[in-house]
């Protein structure tokens, strides 16, 4: 309960015959952290996840999640670990009500019945059969069933592939608030937005390795890289020391120093120098620094 | 912490509402021996035949009744459940279910249990209308052979489902393996045809399976002419030898995951 790492990898290979779908994977979670696994289609998150969640025998490395090999588990630790499968379905012919029940049953220290289908917003479905219900409110059926044994940890693949995007919202704040129960969360997901608003800290996985990892704002030397500032002007001012681009009447200039530059250009502006119309400053989102990266050849 | 008694119990349940709230599984589980039942009857009328191994006469439909109890036992024990377990392994609620702590004789048992019932319910079904439609004698002081004879060959039946359900791969195949192999057993042990005096090589055959003990414990126990309890030790003891032996290859082959994975 009280680990201040919540799971440790090194050195994680998973082998299927001559293709290394993992190779070479070292991670560390933190308790009570959201921490994502990001990466392309085939990169080896989902290996990785159900290497965790002991349904995959590794082929080298050490892992310990919450204190236990996953090859070997146990009654107890899976008592304490809840999962929403990539793709998992439950009897069509049961109610959201009598699969939470059921697996309430399966636990030592179940949560409320109710208060778990409340907290995943199926309510008024509860008693609709699993059948009846829209993919979304399958999915967060599956996120119920994956916190009614009230886990310490919670694996989460994929948890919003194919959502609309209010459904995506809606999850998001859901896990949000697993977070604020105190849970320490991994998910996968090929999604940059996803991994920016709920990801405490994240590594990018590409061809089975860890090509970064840190919190969404540092990632791949994201807080050092240049900002980009355009603006639309007639002329374009000359900035000692840095470069300055235009084509027609968009002018941007890349900087590591913001606040120096922009200063300059207001200046320059004020004196008569040219306008700043539509004055943007953008600094390198997360999907910048994943494509940079997962262009890299590995 | 739930006792496993009460757990099992609970789960049993579960399985018995996914069964009764499907109408297919239902048809083919129930549904198809009742029907086969209804046509023999029908067919045979009243007629009375000798029937190989059996003393004095029987007439078709104590024959049926026989017959249709072991389609039954056979249906529900082995056809539904191996169908459900396969699609259930392919669509992943068994993988699913292997993250909770459950385990594994609470899920097994509640498959079993719920297969148990059914055949007895089955059994009861067909014993009813047999004697209340189509004029079978109630087996008396046998009851205890028909009542051990179904719960053997179910527990048979059941215990095969699992190492089977390791032959078929996908979803969608399960019904249409489980069905073939149940029919393909039911022409070889002799269910349709009751006087027919099966070639020596078929009956060896049939007698590697449980099907064929079944019904022949069972009609034995439901012939007017035999004396005693009505008891074939050595054909219970092949049921429980499935049982065990099945028992045993299920928990070496019996998968979680659907086959996609790996």
């Amino acid at each position: 309960m009280s680990e201040r790492v919540a799971i440790e990898i090194r050195g994680l290979v998973k082998q299927y015959g001559e293709h290394r779908a993992v190779d070479g994977i070292d991670i560390e979670v933190r308790t009570g952290e959201i921490f994502a696994l990001l990466g392309p289609n085939g990169a080896g998150k989902t290996t990785t996840l159900e290497v965790l969640e002991g349904y995959r025998q590794r082929d080298a490395g050490t892992i310990s999640v919450l204190g236990v090999d996953p090859a070997h588990p146990t009654l107890e630790w899976r008592n304490r670990i809840g999962l929403v499968l990539q793709e998992s379905q439950m009897p069509a012919e049961l109610t959201a009500r009598e699969l939470v029940t059921r697996y309430a049953g399966y636990y030592q220290r179940p949560r409320d019945v109710a208060a778990t289908i409340e907290l995943v917003g199926l309510s008024d479905k509860a008693d609709a059969r699993s059948g009846s219900l829209s993919g979304g409110q399958r999915r967060r059926l599956d996120v119920a069933l994956a916190l009614i044994g009230d886990p310490d940890l919670v694996f989460l693949d994929e948890p919003t592939t194919g959502f609309d995007p209010a459904a995506r919202r809606a999850s998001w704040s859901m896990i949000a608030a697993l977070r604020d129960l105190g849970k320490t969360i991994v998910l996968t997901t090929h999604y940059m937005e996803e991994a920016e608003a709920l990801a405490d800290r994240l590594a990018i996985i590409v061809a089975g390795r860890v090509v970064a990892a840190g919190t969404p704002e540092t990632i791949g030397g994201r807080d050092r890289a240049p900002a980009t500032i355009t603006f639309s002007s007639p002329v374009a001012p000359s900035l000692d020391g840095t470069t300055v681009n235009r084509e027609g009447d968009q002018v941007s200039v890349e900087t590591t120093d913001v606040t120096t530059v922009l200063s300059e250009l207001i200046a320059w502006s004020d004196a008569g120098g040219g306008t700043l119309a539509a004055l943007e400053v953008r600094r390198p989102t997360l999907e910048d620094i994943y494509l940079s990266l997962a262009e890299t050849p590995t | 912490m739930t006792s496993t008694a009460t757990l099992i119990r609970q789960e049993t349940a579960y399985v018995r509402k996914t069964l009764v709230r499907d109408p297919q599984s239902l048809f083919f589980t129930v549904g198809l021996p009742l029907l086969y039942l209804f046509i023999f009857a029908t067919i045979f009328g009243n007629q009375e035949g000798a029937v190989p191994g059996q003393p004095g006469l029987m007439d078709v439909a104590t024959i049926m009744t026989a017959s249709v109890i072991a389609i039954g036992v056979t249906s529900a024990a082995f056809q539904n459940l191996s169908i459900a377990l396969v699609h259930d392994r392919e669509n992943g609620v068994l993988k699913r279910l292997r993250s909770t702590p459950v385990p594994t004789k609470v899920f097994i048992g509640g498959h079993v249990v719920n297969a148990l019932i059914l055949s007895v319910l089955l059994a009861v079904g067909v014993t009813a209308l047999g004697i209340g439609v189509y004029g079978v004698e109630f087996p008396g002081a046998r009851i205890a052979a028909v009542v051990v004879s179904i719960v053997l060959g179910s527990l048979a039946c059941a215990a095969a489902a699992f190492p089977f359900t390791k032959l078929v791969k996908k979803g969608s195949a399960a019904t249409a393996m489980a069905i073939s192999v149940t029919l393909t057993l039911f022409f070889l042990s002799g269910n349709f045809f009751p006087d027919a005096d099966m070639p020596r090589a078929l009956v060896v055959v049939a007698d590697l399976f449980p099907v064929r003990h079944l019904y022949q414990c069972l009609l034995t126990a439901f012939n007017p002419n035999t004396t005693g309890s009505g008891f074939i030790w050595s054909r219970l003891g092949v049921l429980a030898l499935w049982t065990v032996g099945g028992t045993l290859a299920g928990l070496r082959l019996f998968r979680w995951t659907p086959s996609t994975d790996n």
